[in-house]
């Protein structure tokens, strides 16, 4: 391997350390992952994605901060907020994509059971116990059928709190339930192996509320986690995935003048060095050392790497403010040889790789010097403030441990819990028993001029349930909508958990008695509700009352909709010989007498949300 | 941020070579256009071109140009559409 390419290595995982700002890495991403790309033997993992907000950002940044690690991973996304549908029900996709981990990322979004204002603690426990039983139902059958390792976000804190400093103590509060939910959480990963909590309620706090969640792109793209925000969350459970695949440092090997204490202990002395609690810089590196020891007691090995009379530096450990001690260190190289030399030789020593190697030294040029020489140690870019050490080191989590050794991973290990059998697992027979359970509504009628901007919206940014993928101006909408040639329906779907808004649109123009599908299109958030069939069951109401006896189905495959591809063949549509594959035409008799295919939406009357309905 | 500047990041968010967008591109003809490619062009305008700018003003946009313009980079008057 040439120096060249050593170096362009380093500079790879350089740009994605600190301080490396959110947006820049989100920005080069491309370029960053196809150089990350370029690393010989790359492990692989499969994670599967369970969202209950849009995920695809997560998945993105995931896989940057994975590829950093040395790990090459292969997903699979579950539909919009399907994390639990897709378990419960077996996806056949999930189930054949066989998962390594599953990732279950749900915010605060996704509780469905809070509490009612004013409810008596007795019906909030009743709650929390039937909130605790649906996730328990999944993680349960993942363990179980899937046999995969499970990451799940614990839960965020909302940024808004009705009731203000109240919400901390009160059971009915949502940020209490929060609390207890996060309790009731922890208390599961303690007590099951192959469980890991993604720490979203410490992560919110550090990156602050306000960055946290930005009601734009929540709003926008249904994103529950900032798009800056979400590097910091990647970042966190990349470095889970990493310690599962073993990927955690061993050794912390540490420079000691103005790295452990302040001063050069040559030429000051060890009684002159900056050190203790009666100096404010002596302070810091007091509790720099203390972390240090705390690395060393849960098992991270210690050495010194150092440019000094071994004699003289050693020393430096009987002040009586030193919290390290000589013998907290494996290896102690005081000398002075250059520090790459030093550094592999130490890693020969203790039998370790140097990839297993964090080195930590306050002098930038030395920095520089081991991480262009030894591209495998990690050489954080701590600077020279001592009370900063500590920071960037979690940052990077090197040492990050979870409670599970490389054989959790393995296919054949068993399961066993004792936890009982959920109320909400036995709650639904079958799919359509849940569905019967959502309470749907739905309301579908020719467009209003209130919803005209949301219709014109969804035209120009549906791409997936999209048959045609055309596109309007709001004026074309608006002309369409008052002309009686065309034939229009807007959905409106609802369900007991609230209101999904306008979710789907359909125009078709009018020739004699048939009607040509110019458009027909669904949010995703709504696949498999039935919804598509609700909306077929109108146009075949608004065709009978017109006299169309025919309607034209209109396929344009693009490359990102394939998922409609078989649509009207399910709908009973007959394709048509003649038409060209970039543009299929499907054909349907309107009959007499129809039976609706939508039996587990309710249809009602516009209710406009304006209160402008009369 | 210059009008260069603006278009040789969207080329890197993009993951197009630099120099590829001149401007007049329609979005959707861009092969490497999806929903990352967008929620990286909100961050983008948001960050780099010192615009109160929503994504819900991003999603409005058909072209290339509508992005400058948004971004206030874009001195060239827009095309009528009629």
């Amino acid at each position: 391997m040439g120096t060249e390419n050593k170096a362009s290595q380093w500079e790879v995982p350089k740009a994605l350390r600190l301080p490396s700002a959110p947006a820049d890495i989100l920005l080069k991403r491309q370029a960053l992952k196809k150089e990350l790309y370029k690393q010989p033997n790359l492990d692989s993992t499969r994670i599967a994605i369970l969202g209950g907000s849009t995920t695809i950002e997560v998945m993105s940044m995931l896989e940057l901060f994975l590829l950093s690690g040395g790990i090459r991973p292969t997903f699979y996304e579950s539909g919009y907020n399907r994390y639990s549908e897709d378990v419960l029900f077996e996806s056949p996709d999930l189930w054949d994509f066989r998962p390594d981990i599953v990732f279950i990322h749900t915010t605060w979004h996704n509780v469905l059971h809070f509490p009612e204002l004013l409810e008596s603690e007795v019906e909030v426990e009743k709650r929390l116990n039937r909130e605790m039983a649906r996730f328990e139902s999944l993680w349960e059958k993942i363990h179980k059928e899937l046999s995969a390792l499970i990451i799940q976000n614990n839960f965020d804190l909302p940024q808004l709190r009705p009731l203000g400093n109240l919400e901390a103590s009160e059971p009915y509060c949502r940020i209490n339930f929060l609390h207890r939910l996060n309790t009731a959480f922890s208390a599961y990963a303690r007590n099951h192996s192959r469980f890991v909590i993604n720490d979203i309620h410490y992560l919110c706090a550090q990156v602050g509320l306000a960055a946290w969640h930005d009601r734009n792109y929540w709003y926008s793209f249904q994103m529950a986690v900032s798009p800056s925000a979400t590097v910091v969350l990647a970042q966190n459970v990349a470095a889970i995935v990493k310690s599962v695949y073993g990927k955690t440092k061993k050794c912390l090997i540490l420079d000691l003048d103005d790295t452990l204490w302040g001063g050069v202990i040559g030429n000051d002395g060890v009684e002159n060095l900056i050190l203790g609690r009666d100096h404010p810089v002596g302070e810091a590196f007091v509790d720099f050392q203390r972390y240090v020891k705390n690395l060393k007691r849960r098992g991270v090995i210690l050495a010194v790497c150092s440019k000094n009379d071994a004699e003289i530096a050693k020393q430096g450990f009987s002040h009586p403010d030193s919290v390290l001690e000589i013998g907290d260190f494996s290896v102690f190289k005081a000398n002075w040889n250059p520090k790459p030399d030093n550094i592999r030789a130490a890693a020969l020593e203790l039998n370790i790789g140097l990839d297993s190697i964090v080195f930590v030294d306050d002098n930038p040029a030395e920095r520089a010097f081991v991480a262009g020489q030894l591209p495998e140690v990690a050489v954080p870019d701590v600077g020279s403030d001592v009370s900063r050490f500590a920071e960037v080191l979690e940052h990077e989590h090197y040492f990050d441990v979870v409670n599970v050794g490389q054989d959790d991973l393995s296919r054949s290990a068993y399961y066993s819990s004792n936890v009982g059998r959920s109320a909400y697992q036995a709650e639904f027979r079958d799919y359509g028993e849940f569905l019967d359970s959502l309470e749907m509504t739905a309301e579908i009628g020719p467009f209003l001029p209130v919803y005209l901007e949301r219709i014109t919206q969804l035209i120009n940014k549906t791409n997936q349930f999209n048959l045609t993928t055309r596109r309007y101006t709001s004026a074309e909408v608006e002309t369409i909508s008052q002309d009686p040639a065309f034939v229009t329906l807007y959905g409106r779907l609802a369900d007991k958990f609230g209101d999904n808004g306008l979710v789907s649109v359909l125009i078709g123009h009018v020739t004699h008695e048939t009607v040509e599908l110019d458009v027909w299109l669904m949010s995703c958030r709504v696949l498999k509700r039935e919804m598509e069939l609700a909306m077929f069951d109108a146009l075949v109401e608004e065709c009978q009352v017109r006299d169309i006896r025919k309607i034209v189905g209109v396929y344009i495959p693009s490359k990102k909709n394939g998922m409609v591809a078989g649509h009207y063949a399910s709908l009973g549509f007959s394709r048509l010989d003649g038409a060209s594959r970039d543009r299929e035409l499907w054909e349907y008799d309107v009959p007499q007498s129809y039976s609706a295919k939508a039996s587990y939406i309710r249809r009602t009357l516009k209710t406009l949300p304006t209160g402008l309905n009369a | 941020m210059t009008r260069e500047k603006f278009l040789l990041e969207i080329d890197e968010i993009l993951d197009l070579p630099a120099g590829t967008l001149r401007g007049d591109e329609k979005l959707e003809d861009i092969e490497t256009w999806d929903s990352i490619a967008l929620i990286n062009l909100v961050v983008l305008a948001e960050t780099q071109a010192n615009a109160s700018i929503t994504p819900d003003q991003v999603l409005t946009c058909t072209t290339i140009a509508d992005l400058l313009r948004l971004a206030g980079v874009e001195h060239n008057p827009p095309v009528s559409k009629e």
